[in-house]
């Protein structure tokens, strides 16, 4: 085997990271390019102006994408990210010390540790498992809201069985029945992966969701926070300081990684359904490739039906059995294909994720996600190899 | 033409991160892989006393692989380090004896567990820092020696190694002094030559005792010191403190210098007595290992090392059937502590000045 750099290798690893687009390349090239010209969005003089106008087209870009309404009234405000932007969430909207929150097992991290941060403080948690196909059950969730809840947190779709989860029936139920509380969704995968819009949420009586630019193809460093427009009740900030965002969110705005969420937003909202459609496509075909290759190989992502997308359209989560996920992704990356057992973890410790083992899964489970650029070419490729990989695997694994 | 492929077991250390550069140098096909293996923060521990697994040691040890260009990962091995060896160091120490991880460690873990995965990726070899050396005997099969830096030779945690598992494992710094080790790492401009050794259990900060007492949950239990006589002495605070040879004063004094005898967990009782009155004549070993696959069919003698960094003493080993040994002191005699490992060196050296190991196993309470 050769040394292999990064950019040799066949991506499956969009869900903990997209490629650069090239509107958001060209929009950061830009942007350095104007340097002189555009300076602190908070600023009076002229460069802070140019500063604020970018800041602002920006945030009408990427607001446009999320709602899928380019008149969309809700409130869109920038951070530094997913994780800054789920933190600010789960903490946004309690007004007392205690309460009850109704949250999933499945939730990524940055939803998981602030709550268990306020059990840890009084506050009680029920959090509700997923069922086999890796969805919540919505009578189950409805049904764990008490009268004292006050925060409701579900995901619209999970990063790593790519399960797309009832939030808007539960959202629905919940208010019909009388809830309210808050109810926030972190909608980091949703966002072209599938057609699902924050409005449809918001309609339905969430709150607020969350989301990431560089999931979607744009720099790491900008995430965003947006409320629906008929939200009633009082947002207390995270971060505190300069009063940036409308005081939503103070701290200078990182225009680079904002400029290139706006542009992958103004490229991406007019084509998003058709996009959606080739990732489903070549999804589907990589499983038909895998499963007609290769024995004993479990999809852990739903099945979508004729009436019901039940998943992200770019998510393939395996279940591999005589293949160790850990080990799996190493061989993989060794033969050139990069993916990833589920969330990807700062230490490269790939333990067992929470998701797993809430769903009782073995550890023989591989996610591949399909980056916004793949291609049939690099579908057959990736299937050539990942087959080529476990038949290895299995066969040297069960030696002694 | 396909290079040899080896994946090297990387800490962050010193050696381990020379024996991967080594065999870059060398030309083979190189992956670095650190084993994680005990997470403090998972065990009510503070992860700053950590002294294992820290993440600042895995990226000294990515630093070196991104120096040579070869690819480096984290392997998870917390579950079967607890099982093979945090379980039975701890149940050892409930149970009376003062146990040797490292050996388990490299008998079930390193040169078991990794060796199968490296197998599972396709990998030919494994390396590891380790100072010691495999050589090929006038039969063909391999021998396990000593190192050429004889003040850092590890091979007394290597006695447990078959004949399969020394075909497929390297250690490059082995021939080596350590003084040049660190020099070769100086060289290539890598930091991690001067950074210091590690000495202890990796996995324990602090005393042993305080390890056993935080993973059982057990409260310290007071019971009897007695002299050999059954005579009460003092009392203890948990028979997982003490270990057989120990040198042990009691409250009030003594004529002369007391040591540990004995401990009986059934009894929770810690016996202590003279040194003479520690003194034997032969012990038990089980759970024995001979590395050429079998055992010898009459009494040999060998240069017994009863534990880390002991100079050796003269033994006669008669192998019984059952698998254990009976070792029996041929010249001067030294303290047996059950629990730790005893190893089979050759009497004399080889050509080249090293010692060989032909097995071993671990000390009981018999005679």
């Amino acid at each position: 085997m050769g040394p292999l750099t990064a950019s040799d290798a066949i991506y499956l690893d969009a869900n903990a990271t997209s490629s650069l687009r090239p509107e958001a390349r060209s929009a950061v090239l830009a942007l350095l390019e104007k340097d002189s010209e555009i300076k602190n969005p908070s600023s009076v003089h002229r460069g802070g102006r140019a500063a604020r106008k970018l800041l602002n087209d920006s945030r009408a870009q990427v607001l446009a994408l999320l709602t899928g309404d380019p008149n969309s009234k809700a409130k869109l405000f920038f951070t530094s990210g997913g994780t800054e932007s789920c933190n600010t969430l789960v903490h946004a909207f309690l007004g007392g010390d205690t309460g009850h929150i109704v949250t999933s097992a499945i939730e990524h991290s940055a939803v998981l540790k602030p709550i268990a941060l306020l059990e840890s403080r009084g506050y009680s948690v029920t959090r509700i498992l997923p069922q086999r196909d890796g969805r919540v059950s919505g009578d189950e969730f409805v049904s764990a809201v008490r009268k004292d809840t006050v925060l409701v947190a579900l995901m619209t779709a999970n990063n790593e069985t790519g399960a797309i989860q009832p939030i808007i029936e539960i959202a629905t139920l919940l208010r019909k029945g009388g809830y309210s509380g808050a109810i926030i969704s972190d909608f980091t995968q949703a966002v072209w992966k599938t057609t699902i819009t924050a409005e449809e949420l918001f309609r339905a009586g969430v709150d607020a969701i969350c989301a990431t630019g560089h999931k979607v193809g744009a720099l790491k460093g900008a995430g965003v926070i947006v409320l629906s427009d008929s939200i009633c009740r009082e947002f207390q900030p995270l971060l505190l300081g300069g009063s940036q965002e409308e005081s939503f969110r103070s701290g200078t705005e990182n225009l680079l990684a904002i400029a290139s969420f706006g542009a992958v937003g103004a490229a991406l909202a007019p084509r998003l359904q058709e996009e959606v459609s080739r990732m489903r496509e070549l999804r589907e075909l990589l499983w038909s490739s895998l499963k007609d290759q290769l024995p004993n190989l479990h999809r852990i992502t739903p099945m979508d039906t004729e009436t019901e997308i039940r998943s992200l359209s770019n998510t393939l989560h395996l279940e591999v059995p005589g293949c160790r996920g850990d080990d799996l992704v190493v061989a993989l990356d060794l033969s050139g294909v990069a993916c990833s057992t589920g969330s990807a973890c700062h230490s490269g410790k790939q333990g067992a994720s929470p998701v797993m083992q809430a769903m009782g899964l073995s550890r023989d489970v591989v996610r591949l996600s399909l980056d916004w650029n793949a291609t049939e070419e690099i579908v057959r490729r990736g299937a050539e190899v990942f087959t080529r990989v476990v038949t290895v695997m299995r066969e040297k694994g069960s030696r002694e | 033409m396909s290079k040899e492929t080896v994946v090297v077991a990387m800490s962050g250390g010193v050696d381990s991160s020379a024996a991967a550069c080594l065999l870059a140098d060398a030309g083979y096909s190189v992956v670095g892989v650190a084993m994680q293996v005990w997470d403090y923060r998972n065990h009510g521990g503070n992860s700053k006393r950590a002294t294992c697994c820290a993440p600042a040691d895995f990226d000294d040890a990515r630093t070196v692989a991104d120096s040579r260009g070869f690819p480096f990962y984290v392997f998870d091995f917390e579950e079967s380090f607890e099982e093979a060896v945090i379980n039975p160091f701890v149940e050892s120490y409930l149970k009376g004896f003062t146990p040797n991880p490292c050996v388990e460690c490299n008998r079930k873990v390193k040169f078991k567990e990794l060796r199968r995965r490296a197998a599972s990726l396709g990998f030919q070899k494994v390396a590891t820092g380790h100072y010691a050396q495999i050589k090929e005997l006038p039969d063909g099969t391999l021998g396990l020696f000593t190192s050429t830096d004889r003040r850092k030779d590890q091979s007394y945690f290597l006695y447990a190694m078959t004949q399969s598992e020394l075909r497929e494992t390297l250690f490059p710094v082995g021939a080596m002094v350590k003084d040049d080790v660190r020099g070769y790492l100086a060289e290539s401009g890598l930091g991690v030559a001067s950074k210091p050794e590690s000495q202890d259990i990796c996995f324990v900060s602090g005393t042993a005792a305080e390890f056993v007492e935080r993973k059982s949950g057990i409260k310290p239990s007071p019971g009897s010191i007695t002299s050999a006589q059954g005579e009460i002495l003092g009392e203890h605070e948990g028979i997982h403190r003490f270990t057989v040879g120990q040198r042990k004063g009691i409250k009030g004094g003594s004529p002369h210098p007391l040591y540990v005898l004995d401990i009986d967990a059934e009894t929770n009782t810690v016996t202590v007595g003279s040194e003479e009155e520690l003194e034997r004549q032969q012990f038990t070993v089980f759970d024995i290992n001979w590395i050429s696959g079998t055992a010898p069919t009459a009494p040999v003698r060998s240069l017994v090392k009863l534990r880390y960094r002991h100079p050796g003493v003269l033994c006669e080993i008669t192998p019984k059937a059952d698998g254990t040994a009976s070792l029996r002191f041929v010249e001067g005699w030294t303290p047996v502590s059950p629990g730790q490992a005893a190893v089979f060196y050759s009497t004399e050296p080889d050509t080249s000045g090293d010692y060989q190991v032909f097995g071993g196993g671990t000390i009981g309470k018999g005679s």
